[in-house]
């Protein structure tokens, strides 16, 4: 009997929780654009309402090779501040890809100008999404080599 | 308290290293779902909590959980593990150890089941964990709130469920019963009277 009572009260709350889920999901913004993810919430922005800039600079691939490109974009810092994330010197941002690819920053590398940058546009062409449409590839100057330049950028986690 | 064998002790250490280790091993699964429902967390910190129920009801000495929440809180901090919640983790990781001695407090007190004291355990605790994460990280409200604390309330009650498979099997290799303990209650102190060897 008690065995019966204590199965009848987990029954009834993850029946409240499948509903409650439903409703969470329904309530959510649409995961569509960069995610930004701070302090457990998440704020969904669109790509299309970026508040664009034009830079330019040197990127290196895995071989050393040394390539110009041409940017539109924003600056992640400039980003954030728009969205009020504040973020440290001691901050760490994990930028992760449509299919799981990530890349680590320090908040000192974002503090600083000029470095970090979420591109939506290279070299006059449009950036697409691994699914198509459009997408970003996050930028970061200076690297020996381009491994952190995430295509298909998805979420921006900041800890 | 001082009652306490180190044998005990050994025990208590251990399912407070193995918490901390299930935690970080469910994570990626438990994230498929919490992920899918947008919720930060509350099924990993329930499987956690399950070896803290389990040390809870196996050395029946009063704080013991909170001490093991606490010994969790300092090997996460040194190991610079505290996750979102910074220097204030000892919080998140204490606050159930506490709602755990309670719960078998209460049941002891009662003469309540056990199956039962140690599934209330897991799911207040798992609740509390939720609550405490809340409010001094996500300050999450309304439906999102609520459906956080229901999952950690039924993953608790799945826990808790399991520690009692788990406690059952290892209660024969506790020293701290007596032997011809069957009766399907929670031990008490007064049950590690006359044990010691």
């Amino acid at each position: 009997m008690k065995k019966k009572w204590m199965i009848g009260i987990i029954v009834l709350l993850a029946g409240v929780a499948a509903v409650l889920g439903f409703m969470n999901r329904q309530n959510s913004p649409k995961d569509e654009g960069l995610l930004l993810q701070s302090s457990g919430s998440t704020i969904a922005v669109s790509f299309e309402k970026l508040d664009q800039i034009t830079f330019e600079g040197d990127l290196v691939n895995g071989k050393g090779e040394v390539s110009h490109h041409e940017y539109k974009g924003v600056e992640l810092n400039a980003l954030l501040e728009a969205n009020r994330i504040t973020v440290t010197e001691d901050s760490v941002l994990t930028a992760t890809s449509e299919d799981n690819y990530s890349a680590e920053l320090s908040g000192a590398e974002v503090l600083e100008a000029g470095k970090v940058y979420v591109a939506v546009s290279a070299d006059g062409k449009m950036l697409e999404g691994l699914e198509g449409g459009q997408g970003a590839q996050l930028i970061v100057f200076g690297d020996s080599n381009s491994k952190r330049a995430v295509r298909y950028l998805k979420t921006i986690d900041i800890r | 308290m001082k009652d306490v064998k180190i044998r005990d002790l050994l025990f208590l250490a251990l399912c407070c290293d193995i918490g901390l280790l299930a935690k970080r091993m469910i994570s990626p699964f438990a994230n498929v779902i919490t992920d899918f429902l947008k919720i930060p967390g509350g099924i990993g910190t329930a499987f956690s909590l399950m070896f803290l129920v389990i040390g809870a009801d196996m050395i029946p000495v009063r704080g013991c959980a909170a001490l093991m929440g606490f010994v969790q809180s300092v090997i996460m901090l040194s190991l610079g593990m505290t996750g979102s919640m910074g220097m204030l983790a000892p919080i998140g990781y204490i606050v159930p150890g506490i709602v755990i001695d309670l719960v078998f407090y209460a049941g002891r007190k009662t003469g309540s089941d056990r199956a039962a004291v140690m599934m209330a355990a897991n799911m207040l605790a798992s609740a509390s964990a939720g609550l405490t994460a809340d409010l001094i990280v996500f300050r999450l409200k309304g439906i999102p709130l609520a459906l956080y604390v229901t999952v950690a309330l039924v993953s608790g009650a799945l826990c808790g469920g399991l520690a009692y498979i788990l406690a059952k099997r290892l209660r024969p290799l506790a020293r701290t019963m007596k032997k011809n303990e069957t009766d399907g209650k929670c031990l008490s102190e007064k049950d590690m009277e006359g044990t010691r060897s």
